[in-house]
């Protein structure tokens, strides 16, 4: 943030000019301890893989191809996978590492 | 990386005239507050009016305030997706904080705007009973659940009337909060015409915070403030000499608070001198609250309320730039929040952990809603009804939901006094809003007097605001 | 008749040993993957044998002569894996009488040819779906066919045998002891968890790693906790952990058991003692579910999730090494011969 331009002038418009210069601590400082992403995901949202912590990568989202089998549909989180309880209970012979073989996944 | 952006809320402010001519932009939604510089004021002034922002479309100098602009969070990503509102705060799971009890229902004074009815706030004058006295103090510790720090408050009517239930209150609370580890703060709000040596011997032992209710000099005083019976209802005097008696007991001055009706308003500073010079330790000033239309002010009225206020931040401004604080508590208080840049979501405390208990042992929203039965939130013997509670906050909150969501101050204010609405609203069917003017213009002098503080960030008053933040 | 089951099975494992080969000795990581478990050899950390396998992997339990893994895939199937020839010898459906099954939890019993499973069924009538009862059930590993069950509440995910195979507890909102010594499976007992603001994905225990004591982590409004299960004694421990919560799925024990290594996006090191955390770190791959120690409690492993596992000096948190898996996966379990 330029100086010259805007000068912050309270502690919260100081803690938006550190987030801005990509200092770790201020995220904390714009609300509190932040809240652990809870319950479900919404429709294209990757929540639980949000990165809540002050911590690499920053508020960011983690790869939510890491989750993605964990995802699957026998298990425990009803993401954007294909449903692999009723209709494409082998979906994983397609792309059994997502990162890589995201391209076959070929389902309505 | 987006490219494209929109305006998050903000305010411009111009603040000063000349040379100390200054232009702050206030963010709503983190109330935070910056000052822009004549070239970023420019940019923004031609951008301002876009829907959408691309910064690719920007010449090179536009583009660089732009993305300050951006990095201030003024300019956000555009989004399709409107943002959920955040939920609204579950008052179950805040634990209790604050505990005012109204020991005495019941007053030697009867005020010309007295919102308590004469001190009972409806029905018959009574006292709290000292068992209730004691089973409310200890409730307030049980529901405390984390906190470290309590605080109880005396309250009436006229608390001294009733120094039987106080003295269990303070006793009880006192032993609940050591047995539980927890820290005790007990504050008074008297008319200051009761006190004793013996009194005030036990209130410098339990280091009771002390605030007198004083109106000013002597005829606004005497005006507003007049005992219930006898051949001279004049109290002036008897505070004074109260006053007086309490210097030589007690370590610490007490607070003012004054009330002030729509007619005194254009005296303001030369009451706030007043009452400072008799000793007090800060000064606050509520203008009354209207009971009845007869004090609901005119606009003439509401623009004194409002030089008043405004020429007493003119006087902190002077002080401060001697790095002094004048102890205008209205002003303190505003000037600590601007200081954090702390968001409200809700207007006050009220419910969510500060609660109010009548004589009888019954939970209120707040001391000053105390016997409207439809603000009653349990009582010592059911508990705690949070879900009355939820119920009475977003009854509160739905009439001016509207508003407050165009409303640049909405983070700092969040609707306004709860009591102050229903007064208006619903019993003199006043439309809502009525005092959203007065708040923003005050708000607005908050926020250039911050402003000013700030060409020296070295002066000791904001270590004195950080302190007051941290409560 | 007991003992004449155990004489049986005891004798059945003298003759096993006498005519299978030995795995070589030394220490392996099974990577459990999805169409594949890749092994991993604990001295150099190289993959050195890729075993196909059909389905996702879930669970997974070794034999208790340590010549067999078994393997739970896409929730009904169950592979015997065979350790020295490093295939899959043999394979059952759970899903073989007309219900559809998915299986969360899946046990050993002693006898060496049953299995324990949380299940939960379903099947089309006349076109129209019924859902079964959700059972514990005991079932046959070479038919997969159910031998007994108990009806339990909805929602068990997981299975911790103890006691030599007496009694199993079966996760879900609360912890629910299962009694199977007598003819019939039946619930004994019940540990409240959901009262108590206990929030748990048991899906990871590491029971046979950590040398019989499951560990798991869980979570309440104020604080994360670890639940160890003593697999002999049946003991349940909570070690309510002070300090902000670790968000982990998995956390294996330090051989010497003063220690415990939690894992999602970070490895977090827990500090048994002090019952505190002593450290953490953003795994720079990404997410992981499976964490794992070398038996000399010199190496953690962090592994699943996505395709990677990597490898930390246990002492520095220092990443030793990176192996690039063939495909995602769903944990990592170690076995010293």
């Amino acid at each position: 943030m330029k100086k010259k331009i805007i000068a912050a002038l309270n502690e919260k418009a100081r803690a938006i000019e550190r987030l801005a210069k990509g200092e770790e601590k201020t995220a904390a400082a714009l609300g509190g301890p932040p809240a652990m992403p809870q319950g479900c995901t919404t429709i294209f949202d990757t929540g639980w893989e949000t990165n809540p912590r002050p911590t690499y990568p920053i508020g960011n989202c983690q790869a939510s191809a890491r989750d993605f089998h964990g995802c699957a549909g026998d298990c425990w989180w009803p993401a954007q996978v294909p449903d692999g309880l009723t209709n494409h209970s082998d979906f994983d012979v397609a792309c059994p590492n997502i990162a890589r073989d995201w391209r076959n996944l070929k389902y309505e | 990386m987006t490219a494209t952006y929109a305006w998050s809320d903000h305010r411009i402010f111009e603040a000063g005239t000349g040379p100390d001519a200054r232009v702050l932009l206030f963010g709503t939604d983190h109330a935070s507050l910056f000052a822009l510089d004549g070239s970023a004021r420019d940019v923004l002034a031609r951008w301002r009016g876009r829907e959408s922002v691309d910064l690719r479309d920007a010449s090179s100098p536009d583009r660089e305030v732009l993305e300050a602009l951006r990095d201030a969070l003024v300019l956000v990503p555009a989004s399709p997706q409107r943002r959920p509102a955040p939920a609204p705060i579950d008052p179950a799971e805040i634990p209790l904080a604050t505990l005012v009890l109204e020991v005495a229902q019941a007053c030697n004074l009867r005020c010309a705007y007295c919102y308590a009815g004469g001190g009972s706030y409806g029905g018959e004058s009574r006292l709290m009973h000292p068992e209730v006295a004691r089973r409310a103090a200890r409730r307030l510790v049980e529901s405390s659940g984390d906190r470290q720090l309590v605080t109880l408050v005396l309250f009436g009517g006229e608390p001294l009337l009733n120094v039987p239930a106080l003295r269990a209150a303070v006793l009880e609370a006192e032993a609940a909060a050591s047995e539980a580890g927890k820290q005790l703060v007990v504050s008074l709000t008297t008319n200051g015409t009761r006190f004793t040596p013996t009194l005030l011997d036990f209130l410098r032992e339990h280091r009771v915070g002390i605030t007198v209710s004083i109106d000013g000099p002597p005829e606004i005083h005497d005006a507003n403030r007049r005992y219930a019976g006898g051949r001279d209802r004049r109290t002036y005097a008897d505070v004074v000499k109260g006053l007086a008696l309490l210097r030589t007991h007690m370590p610490k001055p007490p607070a003012a608070r004054v009330t002030l009706t729509p007619a005194q308003w254009s005296r303001i500073p030369e009451v706030f001198r007043h009452v400072l010079d008799l000793g007090f330790l800060e000064v606050g000033i509520a203008p009354v609250s209207p009971v009845t239309a007869a004090l609901l002010p005119t606009t003439e009225q509401d623009a004194a309320l409002f030089t008043g206020f405004a020429l007493l931040a003119a006087q902190f401004r002077q002080a401060a730039a001697a790095g002094r604080v004048l102890p205008f508590s209205n002003l303190l208080d505003l000037l600590a929040r601007l200081h954090v840049g702390s968001v409200k979501s809700s207007p006050c405390g009220a419910g969510l952990g500060y609660l109010a208990a009548d004589a009888e042992g019954r939970f209120f929203l707040c001391h000053r809603l105390a016997g409207e039965d439809e603000f009653q939130v349990g009582n010592l013997d059911a508990g705690i009804d949070h879900a009355k509670i939820r119920v009475c906050l977003a009854n509160q909150a739905a009439s001016r939901a509207q508003a407050c969501r165009a409303c640049w101050a909405r983070s700092l204010c969040a609707g306004g006094c709860h009591y102050e609405n229903h007064l208006r609203e619903a019993r003199l069917g006043q439309p809502p809003g009525g005092s959203c003017d007065f708040i923003r213009r005050w708000l607005e002098v908050g926020i250039c007097v911050f402003a000013d503080l700030c060409r020296d960030p070295g002066n000791p008053v904001f270590a004195f605001l950080g302190r007051r933040a941290d409560g | 008749m007991r003992w004449q089951r155990l004489l049986f099975v005891g004798l059945a494992a003298i003759l096993c040993a006498a005519a299978a080969g030995r795995a070589a000795a030394g220490e392996r990581f099974y990577y459990l993957g999805y169409e594949i478990i890749q092994v991993i050899d604990g001295d150099t950390d190289a993959i050195v044998a890729d075993i196909p396998i059909t389905g996702a992997s879930r669970e997974a339990a070794f034999s208790a002569d340590r010549k067999f893994l078994y393997v739970a895939s896409n929730r009904h199937l169950v592979h015997q894996v065979d350790l020295a020839r490093n295939r899959v010898v043999a394979t059952t459906d759970v899903s073989n009488d007309g219900w559809d099954r998915v299986m969360f939890g899946f046990v050993l019993d002693p006898d060496g040819r049953t299995a324990y499973g949380g299940f939960m069924s379903r099947r089309t009538a006349a076109g129209e779906v019924v859902i079964g009862t959700p059972v514990v059930a005991q079932f046959e590993l070479e038919t997969g066919k159910l031998l007994r069950s108990v009806e339990v509440p909805w929602g068990v995910a997981h299975l911790v045998s103890v006691k030599g195979g007496t009694m199993l507890y079966a996760f879900g909102q609360d912890l629910y002891k299962i009694d199977t010594t007598g003819r019939d499976l039946k619930i004994t007992g019940t540990l409240p968890m959901f009262e108590r603001k206990m929030n748990m994905l048991p899906f990871w225990d590491y029971a046979f790693d950590n040398g019989g004591l499951a560990s798991m982590n869980y979570y309440t409004p104020e604080f994360m906790g670890l639940m160890l299960v003593d697999q002999q004694t049946g003991e349940i421990s909570e070690i309510p952990l002070k300090g902000d919560p670790a968000m982990a799925y998995s956390v294996v024990l330090s051989p010497d058991r003063t220690r415990a290594y939690a894992v999602m996006d970070e490895l977090t090191v827990i500090d048994l003692v002090g019952k505190t955390y002593l450290e953490s770190m953003p795994i720079a791959e990404g997410t992981c579910y499976a964490v794992n120690v070398s038996g000399d409690g010199r190496k953690v492993y962090a592994a699943g999730g996505g395709s990677t596992l990597t490898v930390y000096d246990a002492g520095t948190l220092k990443v030793l090494k990176v192996l690039q898996m063939a495909s995602d996966g769903m944990d990592l379990r170690r076995i010293n011969f």
